[in-house]
């Protein structure tokens, strides 16, 4: 069917599907890969199970170390699905309809990995349970887990709910058989396509997209209040919640930005994942380089020119003493993702965005160390000076052993299930058709201007 | 009036609070997933 501009929304079915029906040996080499990175990861924290915390580069003064920083981290990533999918479902922006089921998943395996990160800093997880059996409800600890379960569960379910058209579709499809048509079987949950399962799963997905956006909010407002709550300089601050938010959004459209570049380099979804995606995804993250520098820069400038003794140890820990060198390579990374942004993303959208979202992540990463580390392993300085804490080579081999998972997690996935949404593309046209009409409604039309007349 | 600020603070109250918004969110998360799959039922009764 074409639309009113003559043109057609083209899905090919087959090549959607490609990455599950066909594999290559490159596949197979990178699921090897990546298991070996997480046995790693399982070997570095068995040795830590058997050997104790004693192993780790964490102490009586900094118990929070690349553990809580990796924490922080990916429950920022996750934050990719909400932006990606829920806001942009939400202010009805038609462009994200390929690219909405790539970033739902990262938010899914981003907080399974981050709520691992937990338990790997516990030290003993066989006592995880006794924050429901002993927390009180005036800890920040019990509000976090009571915030990341509901979102889990809640990414959960907006990643299930728009899948079961495509688990239909792939049922149907003659290139799948055996244990996964029964598989996609289960997952379809008898649908058939009828228009009234259409329009529920659609209001149900619009209710679930309105609140889902409250819920990823509130996930890091709490994650920044496990420090902004305690009485230690720079972390007790009431800009920390809106910091952490805008920190968690930025660095989660990088995420998504260097997933679908991968994606579609990989499997050859040029003709779905456009250099346009990546150009408004781009100014996307402008704008949020823009905010997350107002925040740093309200953040330190008021600390620093305010001058209290405990915090001022911190700040210049961080500006001239031991993470000075952390400290401004985050800046340094910002600023050239700022500039990549600002000069090269209209010329060269998919390489720009790119290679901009590499510095952001990794100067994110570097922003969430900066920011849980100093504070612990000053704040015990005065009178006294600690060893400055570094990770051990369990802490490192953890942290890679979990990077690599979260890899592994979204390869598997985009094996198993139609990594863009094919129902959703295919429907683009139909929702051209209506959003034609809506437009109509709020601009001037001829008609109406030649009656006025 | 009982202690408000006490109860709250009783070891084990805080998990229950936390398990019963999850299982909220899990009852409601299914009841929803029902509605919607129970659309072709109520189309078929529409009909």
């Amino acid at each position: 069917m074409a639309n009113k501009t003559g043109s057609h929304v083209l899905v090919d079915r087959d090549h959607l599907m490609k990455p599950i029906t066909q594999t290559s040996g490159g596949y197979f080499l990178l699921v090897f890969l990546l298991f070996l990175g997480v046995a790693w990861g399982a070997f570095a924290w068995i040795w830590q199970l058997s050997n104790g915390m004693q192993v780790t580069g964490l102490n009586n003064t900094v118990a929070w170390g690349v553990y809580i920083t990796n924490f922080v981290f990916f429950i920022g990533i996750s934050h990719a699905g909400t932006l990606i999918s829920a806001i942009l479902r939400v202010s009805g922006a038609e462009w994200r309809r390929p690219i909405t089921r790539a970033a739902e998943a990262i938010t899914v395996f981003a907080l399974v990995l981050g709520g691992s990160q937990v338990l790997f800093d516990i030290g003993r997880p066989d006592r995880a349970m006794n924050v429901f059996l002993y927390g009180p409800l005036q800890s920040p600890l019990l509000w976090d887990l009571i915030c990341i379960s509901v979102y889990l569960l809640s990414s959960l379910f907006y990643l299930l709910l728009p899948l079961i058209p495509d688990m239909a579709i792939m049922r149907d499809h003659h290139a799948v058989t055996g244990w996964r048509k029964e598989l996609y079987r289960i997952l379809a949950f008898n649908w058939d396509h009828n228009p009234e399962q259409k329009r529920r799963l659609e209001k149900a997905i619009a209710i679930l997209a309105v609140a889902i956006i409250p819920i990823a909010i509130s996930v890091h407002t709490v994650v920044s209040w496990i420090f902004g709550m305690t009485i230690r300089p720079m972390w007790h601050s009431t800009i920390l919640g809106p910091y952490f938010v805008v920190g968690a959004i930025f660095s989660g459209i990088a995420a998504i930005i260097i997933a679908m570049a991968i994606l579609r380099k990989v499997y050859g979804f040029e003709d779905y994942l456009k250099p346009l995606h990546f150009d408004y995804l781009g100014l996307l993250l402008l704008t949020m380089t823009a905010l997350w520098f107002y925040f740093t820069l309200a953040e330190y400038i008021t600390t620093g020119y305010g001058g209290l003794l405990e915090e001022l140890e911190v700040f210049e820990s961080k500006m001239t003493g031991a993470y000075a060198e952390m400290f401004w390579a985050m800046v340094i990374f910002m600023i050239i993702a700022f500039f990549i942004l600002s000069f090269a993303r209209s010329k060269w959208p998919v390489g720009a965005t790119v290679s901009a979202s590499v510095f952001i992540v990794i100067g994110m990463w570097i922003e969430r160390y900066t920011i849980v580390v100093p504070t612990l392993n000053v704040l015990e300085g005065r009178g006294y000076h600690p060893a400055i804490y570094w990770p051990s080579w369990v802490e490192i081999g953890i942290t890679f052993g979990s990077f690599c998972g979260f890899a592994l997690l979204y390869v598997l996935f985009a094996k198993l299930f139609p990594i863009i949404s094919i129902w959703e593309v295919e429907e683009a046209e139909e929702a051209l058709e209506e959003r034609l009409e809506h437009m109509k409604t709020y601009l001037p039309t001829g008609t109406t201007a030649t009656a006025e007349r | 009036m009982p202690d408000m600020t006490t109860f709250f603070q009783t070891p084990g109250v805080g998990g229950v609070i936390a398990a019963t918004v999850i299982t909220s969110i899990i009852i409601t998360y299914g009841l929803m997933l029902r509605w919607v799959l129970r659309g072709y039922e109520d189309n078929k009764d529409n009909q």
